[in-house]
């Protein structure tokens, strides 16, 4: 990493998320394989409302497949994204606002190669954390008998990457675009609700079958790749979404001037100079003639 | 063309011109004073040079380069020392020069590094938010000097300094300028770029209103002059010389106030007796406050 000195403090600026959300899955990762063989009975007969295949796909609850679906991969990803939106919104707006941006871009380095190593270092984080739940699954198959490939599982949790990616690379270029961390989050954030029950909901709804199909987490669909193995098409599709978004990222970061440290409060700003201007107008008398314009 | 260079540099936020046309050349290894008052448009012709912000119009050179089309490279040769330095708290020292070291070509040479720490008494192993501000900023300058730059880009170095240290810095920046560094940086001292400077630059509301060397500065400067005299005194209005006027008088004294030369003066003074004369040192704070207030000597 001494070639890569800012992706480096990247790492080390969000190691403390990183590592507790990696303890998080290796955790839930054991835990759910552990509680696997005293609720499988019990969820012999549970028949799950109608749509609810957006949620955990079409293998039944109680099978290995549909028991860590629902268990695991249906909302482990959301975790990570929020991990991916924090570090995504804070490496460039959140510099910025921190008054460190100055003396690091006074330094040899493009805006380009800085934005590239924020990105790849929140990225391998990012990558180490989702891989986590793997030592959980493979301690916990160890301990009880789950009957799923282990290559599924490995699967399943390579295919949590790409989507995060795609909203960490969304966040950055919000962070970007916006250079205010706060409107970045705000943003970030209100995508990745509305498209995560944005496909929930249109599992259900056939009004909602083809929009649903802009979600990513349609296409991030962990419960199928536990089925029928990895989609590298589909990865792929929100790896090149997600190279988009650093691409528009790197174009508003380029473009556009480095804020001061008051850039958390350019909103607050702009509606102060707003409101003194509308004051202004309401007390500047109107000329008594077209000519005195 | 000089080492830093600008021509018609500008940029406007909006409605607010921040800094209007900008025409300034500064010479290799000169020591260049940049004066203005708080929002004068100091820090953002700095940060235009660094490429931090973008010009709405003109363009600005270091060392050649184009300060926009050459950045990178432009940084490579220039060390930075911002207004409102601002460190990552969680790093020592140390992490901070190593990780600016890092993004560098060549990285620094850490003999160096400690030769200038031993220099500013400055502790690299503490983390930057146990240090104090005068602490801080002397990380801040260590960091600006430790590759040996060709061009210092300082906003108001000295800030937050005691008098002790801000000698130190001074000599600092006189030891790179005799090495053939160029040391361009902002004050609002007007006594610090007496101490230091060769030639300033003044600006007011974004417009540059003035270069001039210290010298002609000084001789900008009014003087007071007090004169006794033996025997008879001159009459009020006696001393009717251009740039002298009467100010006071007492006893066997009369105060005059000087603006430029003693010449005229000590002319007029050829006809009387005088048993003393007494000077103060130009008021160069004067001289710069009439150029922020736009009223010019």
């Amino acid at each position: 990493m001494r070639r890569f000195p800012v992706a480096a403090k990247t790492l080390r600026d969000y190691r403390a998320a990183f590592i507790s959300i990696a303890f998080v899955l290796f955790a839930i990762a054991l835990l759910d394989l552990l509680i696997y063989p005293s609720y499988k009975d019990s969820l012999e007969d549970f028949e799950l409302p109608a749509g609810f295949e957006g949620f955990i796909g079409e293998s039944p609850l109680s099978s290995p497949e549909g028991f860590i679906a629902a268990e695991f991969f249906a909302w482990i990803p959301l975790l990570l994204i929020v991990v991916a939106v924090i570090a995504g919104t804070g490496i460039i707006a959140g510099e910025e606002a921190a008054g460190t941006m100055d003396l690091l871009l006074a330094q040899p380095v493009s805006r380009r190669r800085l934005l590239l190593e924020r990105f790849g270092g929140a990225a391998l984080g990012l990558l180490a954390a989702a891989l986590a739940g793997l030592p959980g699954f493979a301690l916990g198959m160890l301990l009880v008998d789950f009957d799923l490939g282990f290559g599924r599982i490995i699967a399943a949790t390579v295919n949590m990457v790409p989507v995060t990616l795609l909203f960490l690379a969304f966040s950055i270029w919000m962070s970007s675009a916006l250079a205010n961390r706060t409107q970045a989050s705000i943003v970030s954030i209100g995508l990745v609700v509305a498209a995560y029950f944005l496909n929930l909901i249109g599992a259900s709804a056939d009004v909602l079958e083809w929009p649903r199909k802009l979600s990513p987490f349609y296409w991030a669909d962990g419960s199928r790749v536990l089925v029928d193995g990895f989609d590298y098409a589909r990865a792929g599709g929100l790896l090149a979404v997600a190279a988009l978004f650093v691409l528009l990222a790197l174009r508003s970061f380029e473009q556009r001037d480095i804020a001061s440290s008051a850039g958390e409060w350019r909103l607050s700003s702009l509606l102060l100079r707003f409101v003194r201007r509308t004051r202004e107008e309401a007390h500047t008398e109107p000329p008594a003639h077209p000519a005195e314009y | 063309m000089g080492t830093i260079h600008t021509e018609q540099l500008t940029k406007h936020y909006g409605d607010t011109v921040a800094l209007d046309g900008l025409d300034l050349t500064v010479e290799r290894g000169e020591l260049f004073g940049f004066l203005g008052p708080n929002g004068a448009g100091k820090s953002t012709a700095i940060r235009l040079l660094l490429d931090l912000i973008r010009p709405t119009a003109g363009r600005a050179s270091i060392l050649g380069l184009d300060c926009q089309a050459d950045s990178v490279a432009v940084r490579a040769k220039v060390g930075y020392l911002p207004g409102d330095l601002r460190l990552y708290g969680g790093l020592t020292g140390q992490d901070t020069v190593e990780l600016f070291s890092g993004l560098r070509e060549h990285p620094v040479d850490t003999g160096y590094v400690r030769t200038l720490a031993g220099e500013l008494e400055l502790d690299l192993s503490k983390h930057a938010n146990a240090l104090s501000k005068g602490n801080r900023q002397k990380l801040g300058l260590l960091l600006a000097l430790m590759s040996r730059p060709e061009v210092l880009l300082l906003d108001e170095p000295t800030s937050g300094l005691d008098p002790l240290l801000q000698h130190t810095v001074w000599n600092l920046l006189r030891r790179e300028a005799d090495r053939g560094a160029t040391v361009f940086f902002s004050s609002h001292v007007m006594s610090e770029v007496e101490q230091v400077c060769e030639r300033v630059a003044i600006l007011r509301r974004g417009r540059l209103v003035a270069v001039e060397t210290v010298a002609g500065l000084k001789g900008r400067a009014l003087r007071h002059v007090g004169v006794t005299f033996a025997g008879a005194v001159p009459p009020p209005g006696a001393i009717d010389t251009p740039g002298v006027r009467e100010i006071h008088r007492g006893g066997p004294t009369v105060e005059f106030e000087v603006a430029g030369e003693f010449q005229p003066l000590l002319v007029a003074l050829a006809d009387y007796h005088v048993t003393d004369l007494r000077t103060e040192q130009p008021m160069l704070d004067e001289v710069l406050l009439a150029f922020y207030t736009g009223a010019p000597r």
